[in-house]
């Protein structure tokens, strides 16, 4: 894992940002519509998220339809393998830099689900997640607070060309920069 | 503008119709107008996008964008700033010429309308002699920006919604047209700055209150102007629930900003030709247009300022009632919209442009009438007015709250 | 039919259905609209989380809340009752047993809760036994990286760790805050990556680990003491060098407790003959006894014993009875006396008291099996494969039966 952390995360997350980046990282990470993908219970817990009472648009978070405007994509509940194809369809469509969220037990390794015949073991088997939130389904601030996990991500990058290169070497890898207990 | 710029030409010296650089003048004079009207549509958008979404959360007991600037001012910036920065795709079927130019048509239907607005006194960019018809005809380059976008994109969701919006636009410029006569034929007159002229300062003087069509016609053309803006409840272009993102499906980026811009920029419109047809303009209470003319000096200015503060005030106050119905009403059907649109305001806007007609000619035989009816409208609306204010604060009380604007910002 | 039943004069005529929308819609726009704007002038109902609330959003969580899960592994007796109890195999322990001497009989080499997967249905708190295993109140462990999200609640550097063993009777088990070692634990992922030793620090670290301090080297006592065993019979005619590899085998501590003033004093009287105890040190525990006796054994026949042998010898002389009774044909139940019979098949058991037996705790299961004539004997969850065997042997002198 050392050398592939140097090799593939290194540039992008420990290399210093200059003045410009921290601009635009500023604005970037004020600035991340999400696309409504609530697939299951995690759903209704994400619309949760977005009402009065937890309210992401405090952080300039608002959500959007289409994938083509959304900056995030919060992967919501149970994946099932019909659904998985979807779900790479849309984050293809999506426009670079994106990110993704996988939000709940389910999304992120099949969860409670995980020895059903009809349900993807992952989002990250499909596409690169950034931040997993744990949860069965996460609370409001839970999913706030991945979202704070995505700008501290961010803000830490440089332009995205590099994040690019580093989703076609290594996808459906996150980063690590945390370390076990 | 012409004659601001040919009496400068003068104080410097040379006579205009002779001097050999005044064709350049008037260039270099309207680069620097266009990029100042341009700027102000953009920065105007983006803090109407930021407002309203403060003032959408506020409706919903949320707080809305408050991290970026002092109270979220500035998210509008970090909106414009990621959205410039994002990837710009272009659908691999797409018809990419007309994809990519199709942002440019809305652009231009939309900054053409400020040539004809005006912002305060002398503040106006061209005070044309057929101001309402010029702005009547190129708003209808939208359209074409918007059955452009929709056809291009080849996406089942993006053409639904241009042609919802091509029908929808169409229809309701009939009823606003019509609409948007009845002050013609008070005034006398199409353009912009005339027809303020024509009112007062005072409430009573302004159109809206002139007669009972001429408020009817208020409220036509109010509704004629959110169906043509998309605003909700007339947001079936981009119904969400529908068709996905509607025209603007495919877009992204920086493109799809000038959907957004143009969305939001059309408030400001819609409001300051609301406040310019029927509430009075600029007008200051108690100081008529001749004698505003006639001041020179320190004052003029300070009345030109008073002028622009409270056109701004009025229009701010037509752009908060559109984003207030947003959040209040519900998107509404196709055949709804379209019954509203030839059941109701065709034959209303029709009957009050005879009714007007019929109306001046009471007025010139015996002016007491107008008046009369000017003052009852007046104390009407502010009846209204207070009674709405009343129930709101029932509202507040019924729950067992209390008014509170400051806390939890 | 319906027409008729109707009231007629309240059938609208042709100008009502036609105003009707418009009194519709200005009613409606009276009272949505004065909502609306009266929502504008309250107070939201938005909590800030995180920075700008007035109250902790964790203390507004209910009490009983189902957070994250939680291990006391102080008070864990490794029954694995929580273990069994998963649907999804959210929780895995692994087991290794100890001969109850130089080792805890029971250890956890591992206990991982893979929060990840969990669904927070909190089957795993009920049964329990001492309440080592329960939800918090955290929620917050978004992360990049998945394997993140397996809280290990053995440490890495700490494991095995000796299965807590319930005192008789006792009703209530001291247990740390809730809370507060998941939130350490999730603390630990956030906190910056150690930065790489230098070569001179990876130098002295490698210096330090081979002073050898038994129990802070972290070695097996059993090779470390055939180890130094080995360097004692080359040196066996030298006094002073005798004394320091059993020195080696001492704590290190020099603090008194052997009644010499320090480990070389003791060592030195072991090397020279006038000591024979060897269970003076006392930092140096179970392990540095086994050490030395290691060392002297081998300093007395003059061969280093074999790898295998404490392991494998233990057992037997453990219960030297059923060394006896293999080959021949009647189980231990026919020829011990049950005072006798009792002791052994409690010997057999996991000794977790979990309780799955349906018996209060093993001793239960175990008078139940002797005294009352219980048949069956495959109750003994936590010992598994390896309890059913013996008991079996023990009971009926056969194998246990696949199940």
């Amino acid at each position: 894992m050392a050398k592939d952390y140097q090799q593939d995360f290194g540039s992008v997350i420990t290399s210093r940002t200059s003045f410009i980046d921290e601009i635009i990282n500023l604005a970037r990470k004020s600035s991340i519509f999400y696309l409504l993908f609530g697939l299951a219970c995690c759903g209704i817990e994400l619309m949760q998220t977005g009402g009065p009472r937890a309210d992401i648009d405090r952080f300039g978070s608002v959500p959007r339809a289409t994938p083509r405007q959304s900056d995030l994509m919060i992967v919501a509940g149970t994946l099932t393998y019909k659904m998985a194809e979807r779900c790479r369809l849309l984050f293809e469509q999506m426009a670079e830099p994106k990110y993704v969220i996988s939000m709940g037990s389910c999304a992120s390794c099949g969860g409670l689900f995980q020895y059903a015949y009809s349900v993807c073991k992952g989002v990250d088997k499909l596409i690169p997640v950034d931040i997993y939130v744990p949860g069965c389904p996460p609370r409001p601030e839970a999913l706030t607070e991945g979202l704070l996990r995505v700008q501290d991500k961010i803000v830490r990058e440089r332009w995205f060309s590099e994040r690019q290169k580093i989703g076609q070497v290594r996808p459906g890898l996150g980063v690590d920069y945390k370390v076990t207990a | 503008m012409q004659a601001f710029l040919d009496s400068l030409i003068r104080n410097a010296g040379h006579d205009p119709a002779t001097w050999p650089w005044t064709q350049f003048v008037y260039l270099a004079a309207m680069g620097a107008v266009s990029f100042a009207v341009i700027n102000f549509a953009a920065i105007t958008a983006g803090i109407f996008s930021w407002a309203e979404r403060r003032v959408a959360a506020r409706m919903q007991s949320r707080v809305g964008p408050n991290r970026v600037g002092p109270g979220g001012f500035l998210q509008w910036v970090a909106d414009a700033v990621k959205l410039l920065l994002k990837e710009d795709l272009v659908p691999d079927e797409a018809d990419q010429f007309l994809f990519r130019i199709a942002p440019y048509f809305m652009m231009v239907g939309f900054a053409c309308v400020f040539v004809c607005l005006p912002f305060s006194h002398r503040l106006i960019v061209a005070d044309m002699n057929v101001g309402i018809f010029y702005i009547l005809a190129v708003t209808a380059l939208i359209v074409v920006g918007i059955i452009m976008s929709g056809w291009s994109s080849n996406s089942k969701w993006s053409l639904f919604g241009a042609i919802r919006s091509a029908a929808q636009i169409i229809s309701y410029e009939i009823p606003a047209g019509m609409a948007l006569m009845i002050p013609v034929m008070l005034a006398g007159t199409l353009s912009t700055q005339g027809i303020i002229r024509a009112q007062g300062g005072w409430p009573w003087q302004w159109y809206v209150f002139n007669n009972p069509a001429a408020l009817v016609a208020f409220l036509i053309y109010f509704i004629s102007a959110l169906a043509e803006g998309n605003r909700t409840p007339f947001d079936l272009p981009e119904a969400e629930s529908e068709l996905v993102s509607g025209y603007n499906t495919e877009y992204s980026g920086m493109r799809f900003s000038y959907f957004f811009l143009v969305e939001w920029g059309n408030m400001w419109i819609m409001s300051a030709l609301a406040s310019t047809m029927f509430f009075g303009g600029w007008q200051i209470p108690g100081l008529s247009p001749e004698h505003f003319d006639a001041l020179t000096g320190g004052v003029a200015v300070l009345a030109e300022v008073a002028s622009l503060a409270i056109f701004a005030f009025k229009t701010l106050i037509f752009v908060f009632i559109v984003m207030w119905l947003r959040w209040t009403l519900p998107r509404i059907r196709v055949d709804q919209m379209m019954n509203m649109c030839w059941k109701y305001l065709v034959p209303a806007s029709f009957a009050g442009v005879l009714f007007v007609g019929v109306w001046m000619l009471i007025v010139h035989a015996a002016p007491w009438i107008g008046l009369v009816m000017r003052l009852g409208l007046t104390a009407a609306g502010a009846l209204g007015v207070t009674l709405f204010a009343l129930r709101t604060l029932k509202n507040i009380r019924d729950t067992g709250d209390k008014f509170d604007f400051t806390s939890n910002w | 039919m319906a027409e008729q039943l109707a009231p007629q004069r309240q059938a609208p005529g042709a100008f009502d259905s036609y105003t009707k929308p418009v009194r519709d819609t200005a009613k409606s726009f009276w009272e949505g609209m004065s909502i609306t704007l009266s929502y504008m002038f309250r107070k939201p109902m938005t909590t800030q989380y995180p920075d700008r609330m007035s109250v902790p959003v964790s203390q507004t969580i209910p009490a009983r809340y189902r957070g994250f899960l939680e291990v006391d592994m102080d008070i864990c007796t490794a029954c694995q009752a929580c273990e069994r109890a998963c649907p999804i195999a959210v929780i895995n322990i692994d087991i290794v047993k100890g001969d109850g001497k130089s080792r805890p009989k029971l250890n956890m080499e591992r206990f991982d809760i893979d929060i990840g997967k969990c669904m927070y249905c909190g089957l795993c708190v009920e049964p329990c036994p001492t309440g080592a295993i329960q939800h918090t109140r955290e929620f917050e462990g978004a992360t990049m990286n998945f394997n993140n999200l397996t809280l290990r609640f053995v440490p890495p550097a700490a494991a095995p760790w000796p299965a807590y063993k319930v005192p008789k009777g006792s009703e209530a088990f001291p247990r740390r805050p809730l809370g507060e070692i998941t939130r350490n634990l999730m603390h630990a992922w956030d906190a910056p990556p150690p930065p790489f030793p230098t070569d001179a620090e990876i130098a002295e670290l490698d210096k330090k680990a081979d002073h050898g301090k038994p129990k802070v080297a972290g070695l097996d006592p059993a090779a470390m003491g055939r180890q130094l065993a080995a360097k004692a019979l080359e040196v066996k005619a030298d006094k002073p060098k005798l004394q320091k590899v059993l020195e080696e085998a001492m704590a290190g501590t020099d603090c008194g407790d052997c009644g010499y003033p320090d480990c070389f004093g003791y060592s030195d009287a072991i090397a020279q003959g006038k000591e024979s105890s060897t269970e003076k040190c006392a930092p140096g525990g179970a392990d540095s006894k086994a050490m030395l006796e290691t060392i002297l054994v081998s300093l007395k026949t003059g061969v280093v014993p074999g790898p295998a042998q404490p392991d494998a010898a233990k057992p037997e002389a453990a219960s030297p009875a059923a060394a006896e009774a293999k080959p021949s044909g009647p189980p231990l139940a026919q020829t011990l006396s049950k005072e006798e019979l009792y002791k052994v098949v409690l010997e057999a058991m996991a000794g977790t008291d979990c309780g799955d037996c349906e018996y209060p705790d093993c001793d239960g299961y175990t008078k139940g099996i002797v005294y009352e004539g219980q048949k069956d004997l495959d109750r003994c969850a936590p010992g598994g494969e390896d309890s059913r065997a013996k008991l079996y042997e023990i009971m009926l002198g056969t194998k246990p039966p696949p199940k």
